[in-house]
């Protein structure tokens, strides 16, 4: 009997004795195969769900130099053993902000039947009944999997209307083999994937479970290196290159005046959540691999407000400037999500308090009085002399900056800075919008986010 | 090919064979070329530099391998050649009895069976392909070969009391 491992037993002979099989395909059709395999690679671009290919003003990008322990991204040869791998989700779902409910069969038809191979550009078809969709311009239409105990999407994936005629709606996407989830990559053909929306009354819609022929994992080209308790994530990219769109224009134009890509702090969830405070360096898109680390805050300051990264599943997202146009005095752009790499923090990680904000006085106030405005537990990786650029104090009266901003500034004394990591300005106050109580607010400088603190109301009299 | 001149020259040299390794894991003819292909694609965006390797092939192959152990047992649902029934050995094929045995086993274990004896991984390279500990890698192996030797009539290989 034999029971050691030999590669020439009986079994290893006869195995190395086999002739090469007969194969239907010829090896012409074999290399057309290789060229749609490119085709695929270099189109399998993602759009991010919520930005268009829209004309946008240009406007400085404001980064914050990170640098890393060795001064900054190195080169690293990519050899046979380095191939990035492409992780698989895992059985068990981590924690993400913000869990759909299972989207009910209705109203939503893809015109293909299935099976559907990956990369197959379909249509989908959306009917008013039951439940109305207003505006189907804007409200989104997602590919979505089940999460947990009820749905959710990749945020990722762009799905555009197209028209409408007799009270049904048209979309056209391409539909994904593979979905971007909290846990990595995932087949469609396993996690049974579905094209899903809400509709004006809440109601979750969508189509059946979508038959989908996922074929080979995409390669991601990053990988997660480390989530600290320090909050910094390290990751590495490889081969990324700028738009050819933006190539021209920085070769034709200027290439520091229109970064090629950015990168944003994330929570991941159906929809990209990115933090308002930390701008991260710009990605090398160089086409090269690159070991990135990038200081985070536990807390990201997001249009929901503070969300934990050690509570739920955030993500460094990387984008990349596309559709560059330009004329004499204007020029526009777009951006796409080329990389995703979901970590998070350790439960060792520091709590982190939230910024609080007092002003003194509050009582018997009159127009041109000057209060006294003190900032504490600012979040860290931000120069607190930053925050004016960031968006400001302001005197506001609504009850929720992200619909209604209606903050006015003042101009303000410089910053000091207290013993104790705190910041105190002179402010002066003017009479409240409609005579209603306000309140001072530091504003994060993005339209659609909350403030990152306010004082308490306060009445000003003319 | 150690030093091909284009990158279609190694695929029309490797082409066959590596679609025939990748079948031997995977199990599924289609998957097997889509795996082929995907691999070669990869090849063609990074050309410049892996065209500088002593071998260039040998990269083409551990991606071939590393897909394919990825794949192994999933099956596309296009027109592809389903995987053998593994009681039904198809006379026409080399070796018809082996290919129906080799299919018949689960996938770890024949992708640990076609790692070692064909492509000469050692125990703990085949573990590494599949992402096992080493232990585990042996034990498919032990049971891949002892499952082929009973169905191959083998009875020097089947451990005693089997």
């Amino acid at each position: 009997m034999a029971t050691d491992l030999d590669p020439n037993d009986p079994i290893g002979q006869r195995l190395r004795s086999l002739s090469e099989p007969a194969l239907d395909a010829a090896s012409g059709d074999a290399w057309a195969g290789v060229e749609r395999h490119r085709k695929a690679r270099r189109t399998r671009h993602v759009v991010a769900a919520f930005s268009t290919v829209a004309v946008v003003l240009v406007v400085a990008v404001g980064v914050l130099a990170v640098q890393s322990d060795n001064g900054g991204s190195h080169v690293q040869v990519v050899t046979p053993s380095s191939v990035v791998p492409t992780t698989v989700a895992e059985p068990a779902d981590p924690p993400i902000f913000e869990v759909l409910p299972v989207a009910k069969t209705a109203q939503l038809t893809v015109t293909r039947p299935g099976p559907i191979p990956a990369d197959t550009e379909i249509g989908v078809e959306l009917s008013q009944t039951p439940h109305k969709v207003g505006d189907t311009i804007n409200t989104q239409m997602q590919v979505c999997f089940p999460w947990a105990d009820g749905e959710t999407c990749d945020p990722s994936v762009d799905i555009s209307y197209q028209d409408h005629s007799g009270g049904v709606s048209f979309y056209r996407l391409r539909m994904p083999g593979w979905v971007r989830t909290a846990a990595g990559m995932a087949s469609c053909a396993q996690i049974e994937c579905r094209i899903a929306m809400t509709a004006d009354d809440g109601t979750r819609i969508g189509t059946p479970r979508l038959d989908v022929i996922a074929g080979v994992a995409p390669d991601t080209n990053t990988e997660l290196v480390n989530a600290g308790a320090d909050g910094v994530v390290r990751f590495t990219h490889d081969g990324f290159e700028p738009d050819e769109s933006w190539t021209r224009y920085a070769a034709a134009v200027d290439e520091e005046s229109l970064s090629a890509g950015y990168t944003a702090i994330c929570v991941l969830t159906h929809r990209l959540l990115c933090d308002s405070i930390v701008r991260a360096q710009e990605p090398t898109l160089d086409a090269q691999k690159h070991t990135v680390d990038i200081a985070t805050n536990r807390l990201l300051h997001t249009p929901e407000g503070w969300i934990d990264c050690v509570e739920f599943t955030c993500a460094i997202v990387m984008y990349r400037t596309v559709g560059v146009i330009w004329n004499e005095g204007s020029t526009g752009s777009g951006q796409e999500v080329i990389a995703f790499v979901p970590y998070r923090l350790p439960p060792t990680t520091p709590a982190m308090k939230k910024p609080t904000m007092t002003v003194t006085p509050t009582e018997n106030l009159h127009a041109k009085d000057v209060v006294t405005v003190t900032i504490r537990d600012l979040p860290g990786n931000v120069d607190p002399i930053k925050w004016r650029e960031l968006g400001g104090i302001g005197q506001c009266a609504a009850e929720d900056l992200r619909l209604i901003d209606d903050c006015s500034f003042a101009t303000q004394k410089t910053f000091t800075e207290l013993p104790d990591n705190g910041l105190r300005v002179e402010y002066p106050v003017r009479a409240c919008y409609n005579a209603r109580p306000c309140y001072l607010a530091l504003q994060a400088g993005r339209k659609g986010y909350p403030e990152l603190a306010r004082t308490e109301t306060f009445t000003v009299n003319p | 090919m150690d030093n091909p001149d284009t990158l279609r020259e190694l695929f029309d040299d490797e082409y066959t064979p590596l679609v025939r390794l990748a079948t031997l894991i995977t199990g599924d003819v289609a998957v097997a070329e889509d795996v082929v292909q995907e691999a070669f694609a990869r090849a063609l965006a990074r050309w410049k530099r892996i065209e500088q390797y002593d071998k260039p092939g040998a990269w083409v192959r551990r991606v071939v391998i590393r897909l394919a152990v990825r794949t192994r047992g999933k099956r596309a649902r296009e027109m592809h050649t389903p995987v053998p029934d593994a009681s039904v050995a198809d006379p026409a094929a080399p070796d018809p009895d082996l290919l129906a045995a080799l299919a018949g086993l689960p996938p770890n274990q024949r992708a640990a069976v076609v790692l070692f004896y064909l492509e000469g991984f050692s125990t703990e390279e085949v573990a590494e392909a599949l992402d096992v500990p080493a232990s585990t890698a042996r034990s498919h192996l032990h049971r891949a070969r002892t499952a082929l030797a009973r169905q191959l009539a083998i009875p020097e290989m089947v451990p005693d009391g089997n």
